[in-house]
């Protein structure tokens, strides 16, 4: 899968650009500012639906247009398919060949897209909703029977929430209800630890194989699935923590409580780890979703690289690039403020193909090779 | 826009305070109106003022009707011992247009949701039970959508009917069902309502 073409009116600082995109390597240089990570948002949103850095649809428009439009050509699997990803001043419309799309379920994992970002380093340093963030976009976009659990999962816990804190002592009260949520939340919770319990024994593995291979072979690091589900079913974890909830007056067990334990010598990562360490384990993370996409898929997700080169070492960034380009075949997409740097990169690992793009106030210029 | 009238200005307004009429539609209106014989304006305006005047919620199943009972509760041949309960007006409208169906009706007005401020006391449960016990009810279908805020309401009322001798039963889910049983077709709908089944304490499972 790859996309062969890309249409941006009113996106961000992106007035009118088109691309005919490379179907391995495209790279977008310029300063900082012009647009190049609006860019790859673009990308991540006409793949993935919603934008990868702006929660709010009013830091996507601009121009005072009122609306924005993306278009993406996209090939996969022997056929050419349109998808456009609109805002008409009014509402967010995803088209696929011109039909439209009902609802983000149906579209989530059409067109698989994996971002590496310098803020992924907050998998590390974040607070766990980071990691279970991580998890529920790899696990969303290939599982659909996931996502509709996860969503109607995060809704019971919503409204449970809300009661208890409307209802603070009286909650005790109205114990059929309680029950009515306690029942929904064990069921789609359930599925959801079972998935993600699957996917992270999965991971385990995964991510020291990729952590071994970005060059940290001598380090002791390791990933574990820490969750209130290994020790209690939702039946007892529920009711132990019932008082707990009351005066705290929200949901104090399940799954929404899970995280994903990085650790180094058997200590937090995040307390013992050197810069290296860190970003090489936050790296592998996502070589690991881009693995486990390509594998359920048969197909490898677009990759997007938002400026990984400031932070990472060369031998690292050689790792990276060589593990994307040469044993991988997906599309990647990778932005730099320096050309050379980049060519260079790629001159040294004898890459067929590739475009770059200048990136200047909005606005992309293909370099001739 | 400019308006010639200020009377023209107004009903353009007036009905533009409808859902779904922008400045365009309600302009497009208004002008057919004044093209029309007069009366035609008169029995609309009279039939608009009388809703609220004259119509009231039935007394037995909330849903809307000129008498203090409704024409459904009233008509002896429709069986009160089966009661199908809705979320809404629109959705007891959608299952009469079935013609499948020859019990009588509960509208809730609402479901279970705390998010939105709706309590059970804020919606017609009691009145519900009330009438399980003095009609002996044998059978209540829930037709409701299958959200998370139906599913607690299903479960809530089920709670509440325990011990009791009634037969709850659910209308067949993941039918194209998706949240308004208005947007059902008729059949797929009159089908669900023939093939309900039992309920068993949770009817959605996320498929
Ligand atoms: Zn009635």
């Amino acid at each position: 899968m790859y996309i062969e073409k890309l249409k941006l009116s009113n996106y961000k600082n992106h007035q009118a650009t088109q691309l005919n995109l490379d179907e391995r390597v495209n790279i977008f240089v310029g300063n900082n500012g012009m647009g190049k990570t609006n860019l790859l948002d673009g990308l991540y949103m006409v793949c993935y639906g919603r934008s990868y850095f702006s929660t709010k649809e009013i830091h996507i428009k601009n121009y005072d247009a009122g609306y924005y439009r993306l278009e993406a050509k996209v090939y996969k699997q022997g056929s050419h398919e349109k998808a456009v990803v609109k805002h008409d001043g009014k509402q967010k419309l995803i088209e696929v060949d011109d039909v439209a799309i009902e609802s983000m379920v149906e579209y989530l994992g059409r067109y698989p897209v994996i971002m590496i970002s310098p803020g992924d380093i907050e998998l590390v340093y974040g607070g766990s909703e980071v990691r279970r963030r991580f998890l529920d976009q790899i696990l969303s976009q290939v599982d659909k029977t996931y996502l509709k659990h996860l969503m109607a999962y995060n809704r019971v816990l919503k409204q449970r929430n809300a009661f208890l804190k409307q209802m603070g002592d009286r909650a005790k009260q109205n114990a059929h209800l309680v029950e009515a949520w306690n029942v929904q939340m064990a069921s789609h919770g359930a599925a959801v630890f079972n998935v993600r319990h699957k996917f992270l024994e999965e991971l385990e593995l995964l991510f020291k194989s990729k952590y071994d291979l970005l060059g940290g072979q001598q380090d002791d690091v390791a990933l574990s699935y820490k969750s209130q589900l290994l020790s209690d079913d939702f039946h007892e974890g529920l009711s132990k923590h019932w008082e707990k909830d009351v005066v705290l007056r929200r949901s104090n067990f399940g799954v929404h409580r899970d995280d994903i334990l990085l650790q180094k010598d058997s200590m937090l990562l995040r307390k013992v780890g050197s810069q290296g360490q860190i970003k090489t384990a936050v790296l592998a993370l996502k070589l690991s979703q881009i693995e486990h996409i390509g594998a359920t898929f048969g197909y490898l997700p677009i990759v997007l690289l938002d400026d990984i080169f400031d932070k990472l070492d060369p031998l690292r960034i050689k790792n990276l690039i060589k593990e994307l380009v040469c044993e991988q075949q997906g599309q990647i997409f990778i932005t730099d403020a320096f050309k050379l740097r980049l060519v260079d990169l790629l001159h040294d690992i004898n890459l067929p193909s590739y475009k770059v793009w200048v990136i200047q106030d909005g606005e992309a210029e293909l370099l001739e090779a | 826009m400019k308006y010639t009238s200020k009377h023209i200005e107004d009903a353009v307004e007036a009905f533009s305070m409808l859902p779904s009429i922008g400045k365009k539609s309600a302009l497009r209106l208004v002008l057919y109106l004044l093209q029309q014989e007069p009366e035609k304006s008169d029995k609309l305006s009279a039939s608009i003022k009388q809703l609220h005047t004259m119509v009231k919620s039935c007394k037995v199943c909330n849903a809307y009707s000129d008498h203090d009972i409704c024409m459904i509760c009233a008509d002896q041949s429709r069986n009160r011992r089966q009661v199908c309960v809705v979320e809404s007006i629109r959705d007891m409208m959608a299952i009469e247009d079935t013609q499948q169906y020859n019990g009588t009706y509960h509208v809730l007005g609402g479901l279970i949701s705390p998010l939105d401020g709706i309590g059970p006391d804020d919606i017609h449960i009691d009145q519900l039970l009330e009438r399980v016990k003095e009609d002996s009810v044998e059978e209540i279908i829930m037709a409701i959508p299958p959200s998370i805020e139906g599913e607690t309401t299903i479960f809530y009322i089920n709670k509440q009917l325990k011990g009791q001798s009634v037969q709850i039963s659910v209308i067949a889910r993941g039918v194209s069902f998706s949240g308004d049983l208005e947007y059902t077709d008729e059949i797929t709908l009159g089908r669900s309502l023939v093939s309900r089944m039992p309920y068993k304490g949770q009817t959605m499972n996320g498929e």
